[in-house]
């Protein structure tokens, strides 16, 4: 045996070991652009919110309940892009390095991020029902931090601190009811900016052959 | 240069067993599809090379029925597991004396 040869064995073995039990199609862009939409959300949440005050209280309904039904279509039209923007990178980018977007990695890396994260949602959605609209900014910070989290073991390892990063404000978010907008604009919008450029230059720029 | 040693398995001489074994040391289970796509091989070539490990006792090939498609999935043994590890020591220590 060779020494050039044992080299390549390992090297073989370390890509094998990696391309099949690790989710690696995720892309630093989608995640800054989700940013980008999060704090264009939140920018239009905070002008809906603060148009509030000049809104004649004809109904006799506590004052959030006229706002409630924008400020969900603005949510749920961020959680949609975000959602099909990083479907579409990763997509791009499985194709472009050879991978099977349909492999085991990928499936556990999407049940594991899901799976908590519908959760958190429907939870969101009772406390909304419920009038507890103070805590449902900490509450999807905090489920959203878990499901990074939960989703780290099978993706990238680094995403397990961009989940750490959304539970410190998630808890920040829970000591400081007044702040829900700003924490969650600095959560899903700063954050995932950060976090986007830093996976572009430390990880993709690396590996990126 | 170190001309043989006697722990390099001559079983993971090819890159598809080697391979093989990479992947089945990370997972659980595989079928058959998702390691020919890993792998970048042809049917036959897996077939063989899955059968050649399957008659050393270092894998076992499981055939299941999914409606009426064959569905054939491949897990490594305690032997299999045992075999690789000293494969991969005995390539380390190689490598160490080497870059020495």
């Amino acid at each position: 045996m060779k020494d050039d040869e044992a080299f390549e064995a390992v090297r073989e073995i370390r890509v094998m070991m990696e391309k099949s039990s690790r989710f690696l199609s995720f892309s630093g862009t989608s995640a800054t652009l989700i940013g980008a939409y999060a704090l264009a959300g939140a920018f239009v949440g905070h002008s809906i919110i603060s148009s509030v005050r000049y809104v004649p209280d004809v109904y006799s309904v506590p004052m959030w309940i006229g706002i409630v039904p924008d400020i969900a279509l603005v949510a749920a039209i961020v959680f949609v892009l975000s959602l099909s923007t990083i479907l579409f990178f990763s997509f791009r980018k499985a194709k472009k390095m050879n991978y099977s977007f349909s492999s085991g990695p990928a499936y556990r890396t999407f049940l594991n991020f899901f799976l908590p994260l519908t959760v958190g949602g429907i939870f969101s959605v009772a406390l909304l029902v419920a009038g507890n609209i103070g805590v449902i900014a900490p509450v999807m910070l905090l489920f959203y931090g878990l499901s990074l989290i939960n989703a780290s073991k099978y993706t990238y390892g680094s995403i397990f601190w961009l989940g750490c990063g959304e539970l410190v404000l998630g808890l920040i978010c829970a000591f400081f009811p007044g702040k829900g907008l700003l924490l969650w604009a600095m959560g899903f919008g700063i954050l995932h900016i950060i976090y986007g450029i830093y996976f572009y230059f430390c990880v993709e720029r690396h590996s990126g052959k | 240069m170190i001309e043989h040693l006697e722990d390099i398995n001559k079983a993971f001489e090819s890159k598809v067993r080697l391979g093989i074994m990479s992947v089945l040391m990370v997972n659980e289970e595989v079928d058959f599809n998702s390691l020919k796509e890993l792998l970048g091989v042809t049917d036959g070539n897996l077939a063989s090379h899955t059968r050649a490990l399957e008659s050393l006792d270092y894998i076992v090939i499981k055939k299941q029925f999914v409606g009426r498609k064959p569905r054939t999935t491949f897990a490594r043994t305690g032997k299999g597991e045992k075999a690789f590890r000293a494969h991969l020591a005995a390539l380390e220590s190689f490598l160490n004396k080497v870059e020495r």
